[in-house]
C-alpha cells in the first residue's frame, strides 16, 4: 500500500517535471537549441502573473493571458535578436547565449521584485481526494491530467498539423523547406514563442507549490532537461514517460532510503547511465558536431610570462587588501576556468561539472587536513589527484555520448555529486564545516585573513603552474590528439588516435586543474563549507570561459574578471560606487550576450587578432598569414629515393562481407583482396555500397557476416583506431580534416598516432614524404579553411599517407580535382604502391583514373560484386558495361569545389619522381 | 546582409532592450533602499529630514550593514532599510554623542567572495561597527572583522563562527534557539512525536537536532528527519513518510518559499491536522493573508516581538517615516535594533573607533534593545564555550490565528538547557 501511495505521489511530482520539460522539447525541435533560460522565462511569466493577479487584482484569465503575452514576446525576441544572428555560429555558442539570457532575466526579475520570495496561492483546487485509501491533492491530479493532455496535444500538433510537419522539415533541411516556400526563421520564431508560453504556464502552475523565488524556478531546468533528453529532445510521449518515471523514482526512493541526497541523486545517475547505454563508442556520420570557438597556438613566451608575473607580484605587494582579495579571486577562478580550456577548448567535450570536480578535490584536501592532520601542501597534492580521479570518472559518459547530450550528462553528474556529497552534513562537517586551520607553506603563514598578500602569491604560483601545464599540453602530441578529437572524432579514430584514452586524459588533466582551483578557493577560510558548490555554477563557469576565450589559456584570466568579487567587479565598485553591485549581475548578463554576438571566440581571441594585426603593420616585408603561427612548423626535409620509407608488406583481405541496415542488405558476400605494392580499384554506381565497404573495412560499420584480415590477422572485431595502429590508413570522401589545426598539425596527428609501428625517424620520414608527394610544402602553416578545395583534398590524402600505413584506403580522392591534378594523383598513387610497398585500395567514380592506375579492379553493384579482374578485363565485362560503364564519364563536382579555379597547379614533384622511378 | 552586420545589428538591439530592461527594473514598485550610503547631512549642518531642530557636531560615525540585499538566490533589501531608518531617526534626534551615524551598505550578492570583500571594505572604510543580517557567509567576513577588532552588532547566527567569535554580538540564539524553541513548544502543546522537514543543508541538520532535543526536553519523541532538495516541487511524499512514521507534528526548516507548500501538502495528506512549527521569519504576517487560515493553530517562534505587536510601534514609526517603501519584516527589525543598540551603548563614549565600540559592548551589561523582551548583558557570555556569544536564550512562542499571532500559554521559552544539551 505504501508503494502505491508513493507511486501516486510521484506521478504528481512527475507531472510537474513533464510540464516543465515540454517547452524545452518544442524549442529544440524548432531551432535545435537547448534553452537553459527556459526556467527563467517561466519565472518572468510567474512573477508577472503574481503581480497582475495578486497585486493589481486582475482575474485569473486576463492575468494569465497577459503573462503569456510577455513570455511569448520574450521567446520571439530571443530567437530574433540572439539565436538568429548566431545561426551560423557553433551549437556551443547558441547554448551559451541561452545561459546569458538566463543570467540577464534572473537579474531583471530580482531587481524588479526585490522580495526574497513570495507565496502564490494556487489557482487550482487543492481539495484532498481519497481513492481506495490513497490520498492525493486535487491539484496534483489536475496537473497530471494537464501533463497528459498537453503531451497528447503537442504530439498530435507536431505530427499532423501543417506547422508541425513544416517544423520537422525545417529541422531536417532548412534548404528543402525554403524551396517549398517556408521560412525557417519564422518557423523557429514561432516554436520559440510556443516553448516560452509553455515555460510560463509551467511556472505559473509550479509556483504555488515550489514558491515564487527567482532561482527556485530557474533550477527546475535540471529535471526538465533530464525529461527532455530522455525523450531524445524530440518525443513528447517519451518525455511524458520520463518525467513521470523520474517523479515516481524520487518518491519511492525517498520512502525507502533516508541517506542524504539519494532520492535526488539516484534518478539523475540512472539518466546518465541510460544516456550512455543509448550512446555509441563511435561517432556516426550525422552525429552533431559541437563546433567550438577557435583555438590558439598557446605558445609559451617565457619573457612575456616573466614580465607579467613580475608585474602581478609587485601589484600584490602594493595595492590595498580589497584589491589583493579581488586579485586572489580572479586567480583562483582563472585556474578553474583553465580546466574548461582543456576539456572543452582543446578536447571539444562540453563538461558542465567542472565546479563539482573542483569541489571534490577541495573536499579531499580539506579532509586530509582536518581529519588526518596533514599539512597544506601534501593535502593539496592529494586533493589535486582526487580531482583528477573525479575527472576520470566524469570521462566515462564521454566515451559513449557527445555534444549537448554529454553536457546534460555531466550536469546530471554535478547535481548528483551536490546531493550526495556537498549537501551531506555527515561527510562535510555539518554546519560548522571542516576545520582546516590556518594554512602554512614551507613554514610561512599564508592565512588569507591575516596574510592576504601571502595567500595571493600562492594563488599566483598555482595559476602560473596551471597555465604552463595547459600550454605545454597544447604543444605536445597529446594536445594535438585532443584537438583532433575536438575537430573530428571520426577522422581521429581512423588515424589511430586512441579516442577513449585521450578523452580520459583530457578529463583527468582538467579534473586535476579544477581541483587545484577548488582547493585554493576553500582554503581561504579556516572553516570550509561545501554547500557553495552548486550544479548550475558549473554552467556559469563555462559561460565565463567562453566569454574569455575557451580555446586560449589567457582566456581564463579574461573570463574570471566577471566572477563576483574578482578584479573586474572590484573595478566596477571603485568606478561606480557601491550601487554598482546591485547592477553587476545584469551587467554581466548583458555583457555576456554582447560578447557572444560580437566576439564568439572570446576576448582572448579578439586580443590575439588585434595584436597580430599590430605586429603585421609593424613588420617590414611580406606580411605573414598569421604571425601567431610563425615558426610553428619545422621545415620539411626532402625525401630522396634512398630515404623513402618502406613498409613491411601487408595484404588486406575482406572475405564474404555481409552488411545490413535494418532490412536493407547493403553488402552481400563481398570479397576483395588488396595486395602489398599494388593498387586495387573498387568502382560502382551511386548506392552500390562502396562507402559502406570502406566503413566496414575501416571499422565504422560492423558486418553481419564475413571477415576482414590484415595480413592474416582477423581485425573484424577490433576498433577503428586499433586497425589504424596496425597499419590501416584511410582518407574520407568528405575530407574530414581537423579545421582548427594547421596542415602540418593535421599530418603530425597521423604520424604520431602510429605508436610503436615505426621509429621516430621513420615516422618523420613518412610525414616528409607525404608533404612532398602531395606538394604541400608551401602550405604547412595554413589552416585547411584557407586552402582551395582541391588542395584540401590533397591534404586529406597526405594525412592518410603520413601515418605510414601498410594498407591505405582512398575514398574518392579525385573528386573536385582538375584533369591535370587527377593525372598527377594517379602517378603519385602508383608511386606510393610500387616504391613504398603500400597496398592501396582506391575507391573512385573516375573510371579513367581507375583504369590507368590500378593493377586490379573490383566492381560493385547493388551491394554485390559483379566483376573483378585487370582493368582491361573489367572494362570489357558485359555486366559492368550494362551496369556502369554505359553511363557518362563526367563526374558531378561537389558544390563547393572551385574545380578549375585552383590558384596553383599541382607541383611537378610527384610527376617527376614517377618519371625518375 | 553579411553575418557581421546582422550580428552587429543584433548587438545594438540587445543593448537597447537591455537599457529598457534596466529602466524597468529601476522603476521597481516594491524596492527597498538603493545602494549607497545613508542620508546623513554633512557635519555641522542641520538635518533636513528631522522634524526636530537638534544639531550635531563632530565627524560621522560609520557603520556598515552587510547582507544579501539583492541577488538572484535571495534578496533582503529591508535589512539595509532597517538600519537606515534607525540611523535617520537617531540622527534626527541629535545623533550619538553629537555624531551622526553614516550607514554604509555592502551587498554580498549571496556570494562568499563578495562577502569577504565586504569584510575588507569595512576595514578599509574604517567603520566603527558592522551589523550583518541574512548573510550566509559570516565565515568569510567575520574573520576579517575579528582580525581588525570591528564588532558585529546584532550578528545573525548562521554558522559556527557566529557562536564563538569575540566580535560577534548577536541579540539572540538565532535559528539555534528558535528551532530548539520550536521543538519545545510543539511538545509542550500536545505533540507526541515531532518530525522534521528541512532543506538539505549543513546548518539545517544542526537545527533539526535542536528541534529533537527541544521536543525531548518536553517529553516528546523524535520522528524522521527528512532532508529535501531545494528544488523539490512537492512535499507530498515527504509528508507521507512522516505520517507513516507516526509523526503528529512537524518542524519546518524550510525557506519562506516552501513553507506554504509544506502546509498545503499537509492539508492534502492523510493527516491534515498535523501541526507545524517554524521560525517566524519563514512565515511572516504578509504571507498569512494568502494562506486563508490553513496555517491556523500552527506555531511560530520569534526572538523579538512580531511587527504586529504594540512593542513594534517605534520600529514601525521609523520605517514609515524614513523607509516607507521597504518591506517590514523580522530581518529589518534586527538591523534596526542593532543601530538602536549601538546608540544606547555609544552614548557613553567620547571617541568612536572600532576598538572603543568593541570595548564598550564587551562591558555593556544592561542594554535595552527595543522589541526584545529583556535587556541584554553582553558582559556575561554564555557559560557553554561553544555557544559563548549567545547571551539571550529566550524565545517568544505564538500560534497563528488568521493573520495574527497569539501568544501561547507559555509565551516565553527558555532554550538554555536545550542549547547546553546540544553543545554536549
Amino acid at each position: 500500500m505504501q508503494f502505491l501511495d508513493f507511486m501516486f505521489i510521484g506521478l504528481g511530482i512527475g507531472a510537474l517535471y513533464v510540464i516543465a520539460g515540454l517547452g524545452l522539447i518544442v524549442v529544440h525541435r524548432g531551432s535545435g537549441v537547448i534553452n537553459f533560460a527556459h526556467g527563467a522565462i517561466g519565472t518572468v511569466g510567474a512573477y508577472t502573473f503574481w503581480s497582475l493577479h495578486e497585486n493589481d487584482h486582475l482575474s485569473f484569465l486576463p492575468a494569465y493571458l497577459l503573462s503569456m503575452l510577455l513570455c511569448v514576446a520574450i521567446g520571439g525576441l530571443t530567437h530574433n535578436l540572439l539565436i538568429r544572428p548566431l545561426r551560423h555560429s557553433t551549437p556551443l555558442t547558441k547554448l551559451l547565449v541561452t545561459l546569458g539570457l538566463l543570467i540577464t532575466l534572473d537579474s531583471i526579475i530580482s531587481l524588479k521584485y526585490p522580495q526574497s520570495s513570495v507565496i502564490l496561492p494556487s489557482s487550482l483546487s487543492v481539495r484532498r481526494l481519497v481513492f481506495h485509501g490513497v490520498v492525493i491533492g486535487e491539484d496534483k491530479l489536475i496537473l497530471f491530467g494537464l501533463a497528459v493532455v498537453l503531451t497528447t496535444a503537442l504530439w498530435w500538433f507536431y505530427r499532423y498539423s501543417k506547422f508541425g510537419i513544416v517544423t520537422t522539415t525545417v529541422a531536417h533541411s532548412p534548404k528543402v523547406a525554403a524551396s517549398l516556400g517556408y521560412s525557417a526563421n519564422m518557423v523557429a520564431t514561432v516554436n520559440w514563442m510556443i516553448g516560452s508560453a509553455l515555460a510560463g504556464t509551467a511556472a505559473i502552475l509550479l509556483a504555488p507549490i515550489t514558491g515564487l523565488q527567482v532561482t527556485q524556478l530557474t533550477e527546475i531546468v535540471i529535471p526538465a532537461l533530464a525529461v527532455a533528453v530522455v525523450g531524445g529532445l524530440r518525443s513528447f510521449p517519451l518525455g511524458l514517460l520520463a518525467g513521470l518515471a523520474l517523479g515516481v523514482a524520487q518518491s519511492e526512493v525517498s520512502n525507502y532510503v533516508s541517506y542524504s541526497g539519494v532520492s535526488t541523486a539516484l534518478p539523475l545517475v540512472l539518466i546518465v547511465v541510460l544516456l550512455a547505454v543509448r550512446g555509441s563508442s563511435l561517432p556516426g556520420r550525422l552525429d552533431e558536431h559541437l563546433g567550438l570557438p577557435k583555438v590558439g597556438m598557446a605558445k609559451l613566451r617565457p619573457i612575456s610570462a616573466l614580465v607579467l608575473c613580475a608585474i602581478a607580484a609587485v601589484l600584490i605587494g602594493t595595492v590595498s587588501f580589497a584589491w589583493v582579495d579581488a586579485g586572489t579571486t580572479t586567480l583562483i577562478y582563472s585556474v578553474i576556468l583553465l580546466s574548461i580550456v582543456v576539456i572543452t577548448g582543446y578536447a571539444g567535450q562540453l563538461s558542465l561539472a567542472q565546479f563539482a570536480v573542483a569541489g571534490v578535490g577541495a573536499y579531499v584536501a580539506s579532509e586530509f587536513v582536518s581529519s588526518i592532520g596533514w599539512a597544506f601542501f601534501p593535502s593539496l597534492v592529494v586533493g589535486v589527484l582526487a580531482g583528477a580521479a573525479g575527472g576520470a570518472i566524469l570521462a566515462l559518459p564521454a566515451l559513449r555520448t557527445r555534444g549537448v547530450i554529454l553536457s546534460i550528462s555531466t550536469l546530471a553528474f554535478a547535481a548528483a555529486v551536490e546531493a550526495l556529497l556537498f549537501d551531506n552534513s555527515s561527510l562535510t562537517g555539518g554546519y560548522a564545516g571542516l576545520n582546516v586551520g590556518k594554512p602554512s607553506l614551507f613554514g610561512l603563514n599564508i592565512d588569507s585573513v591575516t596574510h592576504p598578500r601571502a595567500y595571493a602569491y600562492v594563488c599566483l604560483g598555482g595559476f602560473v603552474i596551471a597555465v604552463v601545464a595547459v600550454t605545454l599540453l597544447r604543444g605536445r602530441a597529446s594536445g594535438r590528439r585532443l584537438l583532433a578529437i575536438r575537430a573530428n572524432e571520426r577522422a581521429a579514430t581512423a588515424l589511430g588516435v586512441h579516442v577513449s584514452r585521450s578523452k580520459i586524459l583530457a578529463f583527468t588533466f582538467g579534473g586535476g586543474v579544477a581541483a587545484l582551483g577548488g582547493i585554493l578557493l576553500v582554503f581561504r577560510n579556516q572553516f570550509v563549507l561545501f554547500n557553495n558548490f552548486q550544479a548550475l555554477d558549473s554552467v556559469n563557469l563555462v559561460g565565463l570561459a567562453t566569454v574569455g576565450g575557451v580555446g586560449y589559456p589567457s582566456g581564463s584570466a579574461f573570463g574570471a574578471q566577471l566572477q563576483p568579487g574578482a578584479l573586474g567587479t572590484q573595478l566596477g565598485d571603485d568606478i561606480f560606487g557601491q550601487g554598482f553591485s546591485k547592477w553587476l549581475m545584469l551587467a554581466t548578463g548583458i555583457l555576456f550576450l554582447l560578447m557572444l554576438l560580437q566576439s564568439p571566440h572570446g576576448m582572448a581571441e579578439r586580443l590575439a587578432s588585434q595584436s597580430a594585426w599590430v605586429r603585421t603593420k609593424l613588420r617590414r616585408g611580406k606580411p605573414s598569414v598569421d604571425p601567431e603561427r610563425d615558426g610553428a612548423v619545422r621545415p620539411v626535409e626532402h625525401v630522396g629515393d634512398r630515404d623513402r620509407p618502406v613498409v613491411t608488406p601487408m595484404t588486406l583481405r575482406a572475405t564474404g562481407l555481409n552488411v545490413s541496415f535494418g532490412p536493407v542488405k547493403v553488402l552481400q558476400d563481398v570479397s576483395i583482396i588488396a595486395k602489398a605494392g599494388e593498387v586495387t580499384g573498387l568502382i560502382g554506381p551511386n548506392g552500390a555500397g562502396k562507402s559502406t565497404f570502406i566503413d566496414s573495412v575501416g571499422g565504422f560499420v560492423r558486418p553481419k557476416d564475413g571477415a576482414i584480415l590484415l595480413d592474416d590477422v582477423d581485425i573484424t572485431a577490433i576498433s577503428p583506431d586499433a586497425r589504424a595502429r596496425r597499419g590501416l590508413g584511410r582518407s574520407f570522401q568528405s575530407l574530414e580534416l581537423f579545421d582548427d589545426m594547421t596542415v602540418y598539425e593535421n599530418l603530425q596527428v597521423a604520424s604520431e598516432a602510429i605508436g610503436s609501428r615505426h621509429t621516430n625517424a621513420d615516422a618523420r620520414a613518412w610525414l616528409d614524404m607525404a608533404v612532398e608527394m602531395f606538394g604541400l610544402g608551401a602550405y604547412l602553416d595554413r589552416l585547411p579553411a584557407e586552402l582551395p578545395y582541391g588542395r584540401r583534398r590533397l591534404v586529406a590524402m597526405a594525412r592518410a599517407v603520413a601515418s605510414g600505413p601498410g594498407v591505405v584506403l582512398l575514398d574518392e580522392p579525385a573528386s573536385g580535382l582538375t584533369a591535370g591534378e587527377v593525372t598527377d594523383l594517379g602517378i603519385g598513387i602508383r608511386e606510393l604502391a610500387q616504391q613504398s610497398g603500400v597496398a592501396v585500395l582506391l575507391v573512385e567514380h573516375n573510371v579513367d583514373l581507375i583504369m590507368r592506375t590500378c593493377d586490379r579492379v573490383y566492381v560493385l553493384n547493388f551491394g554485390r560484386l559483379i566483376a573483378q579482374g585487370s582493368p582491361t578485363e573489367v572494362r570489357n565485362d558485359p555486366a559492368v558495361i550494362e551496369a556502369y560503364l554505359g553511363a557518362t564519364d563526367e563526374e558531378p563536382r561537389p558544390p563547393d569545389a572551385p574545380s578549375d579555379e585552383l590558384s596553383d597547379p599541382l607541383p611537378e614533384t610527384a610527376g617527376k619522381a614517377a618519371h625518375n622511378a | 546582409m553579411s553575418r557581421r552586420l546582422t550580428r552587429k545589428r543584433a548587438a545594438i538591439s540587445v543593448a537597447l532592450v537591455a537599457c529598457a530592461s534596466m529602466a524597468l527594473a529601476a522603476c521597481s514598485s516594491s524596492g527597498g533602499s538603493s545602494g549607497g550610503s545613508g542620508s546623513t547631512a554633512p557635519a555641522g549642518t542641520s538635518s533636513s529630514t528631522s522634524s526636530s531642530s537638534a544639531t550635531t557636531s563632530g565627524s560621522d560615525i560609520k557603520i556598515m550593514v552587510i547582507g544579501s540585499f539583492q541577488s538572484a538566490a535571495q534578496s533582503y533589501p529591508e535589512v539595509a532599510s532597517g538600519a537606515e531608518a534607525a540611523a535617520d531617526s537617531i540622527n534626527a534626534a541629535g545623533g550619538v554623542a553629537g555624531h551622526k551615524i553614516k550607514i554604509i551598505e555592502c551587498n554580498d550578492q549571496n556570494d562568499p567572495n563578495v562577502s569577504a570583500s565586504c569584510g575588507r571594505s569595512a576595514v578599509s572604510d574604517k567603520v566603527v561597527a558592522v551589523t550583518s543580517g541574512v548573510s550566509n557567509y559570516s565565515n568569510q567576513f567575520l574573520p576579517v572583522l575579528q582580525a581588525s577588532g570591528i564588532p558585529d552588532i546584532g550578528d545573525t547566527i548562521y554558522q559556527a563562527i557566529d557562536l564563538t567569535s569575540p566580535v560577534a554580538f548577536p541579540f539572540d540564539g538565532g535559528s539555534f534557539s528558535q528551532f530548539a524553541a520550536v521543538g519545545q513548544s510543539l511538545a509542550s502543546n500536545g505533540c507526541k512525536k515531532v518530525g522534521v522537514v528541512r532543506v538539505d543543508a549543513p546548518v539545517t541538520e544542526a537545527q533539526a537536532k535542536l528541534v529533537f532535543l527541544g521536543a525531548k526536553a518536553e517529553n516528546a519523541a523524535s520522528g524522521p528527519d527528512l532532508a529535501v532538495a531545494p528544488t523539490l516541487p512537492s512535499f507530498a511524499a515527504t509528508v507521507q513518510t512522516e505520517i507513516n512514521a507516526g509523526a503528529d507534528c512537524l518542524a519546518s526548516i524550510l525557506p519562506n518559499a516552501n513553507v506554504d507548500a509544506l502546509i498545503a501538502a499537509v492539508k492534502q495528506s492523510a493527516k491534515p491536522d498535523i501541526r507545524i512549527g517554524t521560525a517566524i521569519s519563514t512565515l511572516p504576517t504578509t504571507d498569512l493573508a494568502k494562506l486563508n487560515g490553513s496555517a491556523d493553530n500552527d506555531i511560530v517562534v520569534s526572538p523579538a516581538y512580531p511587527v504586529t505587536t504594540p512593542q513594534a510601534a517605534p520600529f514601525l514609526a521609523d520605517m514609515k517615516k524614513y523607509e516607507p517603501k521597504a518591506t517590514v519584516s523580522a530581518f529589518a527589525v534586527n538591523s534596526w535594533a542593532a543601530i538602536e543598540a549601538f546608540a544606547t551603548v555609544g552614548k557613553t563614549l567620547t571617541t568612536f573607533s572600532a576598538s572603543s565600540v568593541l570595548d564598550a559592548f564587551n562591558k555593556a551589561s544592561n542594554v535595552t534593545v527595543p522589541m526584545y523582551p529583556a535587556p541584554f548583558n553582553f558582559a556575561k557570555p554564555n557559560p557553554v564555550k561553544s555557544l559563548a556569544r549567545i547571551i539571550n536564550t529566550s524565545v517568544l512562542a505564538f500560534k497563528i490565528k488568521g493573520t495574527s499571532y497569539e501568544p501561547l500559554a507559555q509565551s516565553t521559552v527558555d532554550t538554555a538547557a536545550v542549547l547546553k544539551a546540544y553543545a554536549g
